[in-house]
């Protein structure tokens, strides 16, 4: 084959993620229980930043603000959404009435960031180990899918440093075995990789509920839509589909408290703990 | 004996409060009518004797040093027109560009009608990470000597819910599998103990529910301190030192100005980003999103879906203090 000179494999980067600057979680072959450097969370300074950016790019998009918010709402539902559609407003209605002035304009909206591009993973070039992004495709197109391989013990060919613990589901009840670069609802519907939300929802509907009542997964920018736009995390950004528990991290910042016992000097602790 | 009020009379400011700074003189004498500071001290003094006095407001002798004239004849922040706030923010921030060489704004947020804020975590969610406890260091001006934050994030013993027995000192990855971490801050309580303890009127809540301090106001007897059951109160010890690259030069009267040594300080709810609309910085720190910020008049926020649906609980309810901050598991 090809590449089978192939001497590491890397994580496809979001680079949607590198857009618009929101926190990346750490590739999932990091197994360090400890990885709070690489995976940085949302440092108050990328989100200055990261809200600076968007800003700009959200006043000239503002106007379609209503098809975000009928967007936001349709998510669940499982219908597509990439078309917009015009929508009542009704929390803008309720705002009115103890808002004077001039803000009578319609809310801005909730962006959720999506993976763009193509899922696919990154290899190094066999001759100068350059990264390159390779589409599923590339080899899935002309291979058989093999509905038994289900987990990481099954592959002996590729794929074995895949390590997936997310309960004991198979890997095609996530991916799609007609088009390894989609995924497979659960009617065998095919979804785009930059709806891979609608994936984690079909089996965790109550964390998908309390996430878009704001309430799951957190939250950049305003509280009150009137003012500004309000940014969140895609699911992947901070669970690993392949290792969603979420990583344990080092507090690394210390306030000195009088009312209890100082801090020790933070000494990096051995993980082994 | 030393006589701790420190406006008092000229000549009677504390030998101890003046020992190695310049300012023992020029401290002016102001009658201010309908200015109650100073008495409320006096009638405070008297009650309790003036040893114990002493002690109460032995920071006190440690202020003058940063104290001008001009804060000192200031009226109390309710009694200012536009015009005077003005005065005084230019002269605050003119102050900071001396001092701490930075360009700020000073802006004085007013609460936005009809919204009143509630605050809640999901301890199911927050692993001790301590973001929040460095998002509001950085977002509020905070004295960096002393890693300052009006968080304070507790480990505690599953089972356990009572936040004296939690420890913030822990050094370790987190979440431990037998513990569980309690971010606590001001609770922004609707009846709150270290609003009535104050004796010169420094500190009220405000139609938002925000309780503020007028740093200018405080006399840093540290009542409300001691009077606060989530120990949410800071006094600041030290002369502020904060680079001037690192000050967040968009400052609220109430909330994130670099407050004056000596004085009482408190979560605000980032009340000069919330009152726009924004988020406080504590909650966009937060990398596991156990956060939950809103306005609890609006019946389709997040935090009232979060009242509805989540089995809430408040810390030490039985003291009547009835916080707007709000603790859930999943
Ligand atoms: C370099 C070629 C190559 C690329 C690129 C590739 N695969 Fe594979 N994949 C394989 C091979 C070979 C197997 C069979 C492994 C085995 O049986 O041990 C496999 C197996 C799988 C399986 C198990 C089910 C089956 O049909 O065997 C899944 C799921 C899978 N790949 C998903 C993906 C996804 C998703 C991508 C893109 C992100 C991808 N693959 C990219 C070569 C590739
Ligand atoms: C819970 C659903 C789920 C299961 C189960 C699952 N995957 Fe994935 N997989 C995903 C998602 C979602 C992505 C996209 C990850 C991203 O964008 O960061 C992905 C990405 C991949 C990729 C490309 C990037 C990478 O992380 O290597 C490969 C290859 C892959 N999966 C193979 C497998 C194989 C093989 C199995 C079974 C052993 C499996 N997956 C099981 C959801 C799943
Ligand atoms: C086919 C159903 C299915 C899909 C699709 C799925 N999950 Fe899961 N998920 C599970 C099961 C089953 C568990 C294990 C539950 C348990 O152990 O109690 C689980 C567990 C989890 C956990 C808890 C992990 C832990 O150890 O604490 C998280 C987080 C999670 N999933 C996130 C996701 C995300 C994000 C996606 C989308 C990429 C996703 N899931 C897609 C079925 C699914
Ligand atoms: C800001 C980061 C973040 C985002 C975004 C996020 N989660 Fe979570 N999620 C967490 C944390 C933290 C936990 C608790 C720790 C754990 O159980 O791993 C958690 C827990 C879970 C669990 C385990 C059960 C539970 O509730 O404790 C599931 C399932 C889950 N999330 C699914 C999702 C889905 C689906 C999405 C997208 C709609 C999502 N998460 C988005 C941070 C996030």
């Amino acid at each position: 084959m090809f590449l089978s000179g192939i001497v590491q494999l890397i994580t496809p980067q979001n680079s949607a993620a590198r857009e618009v600057s929101l926190p990346s979680r750490s590739p999932p072959t990091v197994k360090s229980p400890v990885n709070h450097a690489t995976r940085s969370g949302i440092s108050t300074l990328t989100t200055l930043t990261t809200a600076a950016l968007v800003a700009v790019a959200l006043v000239t998009a503002w106007h379609v603000s209503w098809m975000w918010d009928a967007r936001l709402a349709t998510e669940g539902s499982g219908s597509s959404h990439q078309s917009g559609a015009t929508s009542a407003l009704p929390r803008q209605e309720r705002r009115d009435d103890h808002r004077s002035g001039d803000r009578h304009g319609p809310v801005f909206p909730i962006e959720i960031r999506h993976p763009q591009g193509d899922l696919g993973i990154l290899v190094s070039h066999p001759h100068d180990e350059t990264a390159v992004r390779v589409a599923c495709a590339t080899c899935h197109a002309t291979r058989q899918p093999d509905l038994s391989n289900r987990a990481t013990a099954d592959l002996t060919e590729f794929h074995q440093m895949t390590v997936v613990d997310h309960g004991s589901i198979s890997c095609l009840s996530c991916h799609h075995p007609e088009d390894y670069g989609a995924f497979r609802l659960a009617d065998g519907q095919q979804l785009a990789y930059r709806d891979v939300m609608q994936l984690c929802a079909q089996c965790h509907s109550q964390q998908k509920r309390d996430y878009d009542h704001g309430v799951h997964g957190g939250m950049i920018g305003h509280w009150d839509r009137q003012f500004g736009p309000q940014y969140k995390h895609n699911c992947i950004d901070c669970h690993a589909p392949h290792q969603p528990k979420f990583p344990a991290m080092q507090a690394t910042f210390k306030p000195q408290d009088r009312f209890l016992a100082p801090p020790r000097n933070s000494r990096p602790h051995s993980p082994g703990h | 004996m030393t006589n701790p009020r420190r406006s008092e009379e000229n000549d009677q400011v504390g030998s101890e409060a003046t020992e190695g700074r310049s300012r023992s003189t020029q401290l002016p004498i102001v009658n201010q009518s309908g200015s109650s500071r100073r008495t409320a001290l006096k009638i405070a003094g008297a009650a309790l004797g003036l040893v114990a006095f002493g002690r109460a407001v032995a920071p006190m002798w440690s202020i003058p040093e940063n104290i001008s004239i001009a804060e000192f004849l200031q009226r109390h922040y309710k009694e200012l027109t536009d015009e005077d706030k003005q005065e005084i923010f230019q002269r605050l921030a003119s102050e900071t560009k001396t001092r701490y060489g930075a360009d700020v704004t000073i802006v004085d947020h007013r609460p936005i009608p009809g919204v009143k804020f509630a605050y809640a975590i999901n301890l199911s969610k927050c692993n001790g990470n301590g973001k929040c406890m460095e998002a509001c260091h950085r977002e509020n001006n905070h004295h960096r000597g002393t890693n300052q934050s009006y968080i304070r994030v507790l480990e505690m013993t599953k089972g356990s819910l009572d936040m004296e027995h939690g420890t913030s000192t822990y050094d370790h990855p987190t979440p431990q599998p037998d513990k569980y971490y309690m971010p606590v801050q001001c609770q922004q309580c609707d009846n709150p103990p270290c609003v009535t303890v104050c004796p010169v009127e420094a500190t009220w809540k405000e139609e938002d529910g925000i309780v503020v301090v007028d740093y200018n106001w405080c006399i840093g007897c540290r009542y409300c301190e001691a009077a606060c059951p989530y120990h949410a109160r800071r006094f600041n010890w030290e002369a502020v030192e904060i680079p001037a690259a690192e000050i967040n030069p968009e400052q609220g009267y109430l909330s994130n100005r670099i407050r004056p040594q000596g004085t009482m300080e408190k979560c605000h709810f980032c009340l000069h980003r919330t009152r726009q609309g924004r988020l406080p910085a504590c909650l966009e720190a937060c990398p596991t999103g156990a956060r939950v910020f809103g306005d609890i008049n609006d019946p389709e926020s997040s935090i009232n879906y979060v009242l509805k649906n989540k089995r809430v609980f408040v810390l030490k309810e039985e003291l009547g203090t009835r916080p707007s901050f709000f603790y859930f598991f999943d």
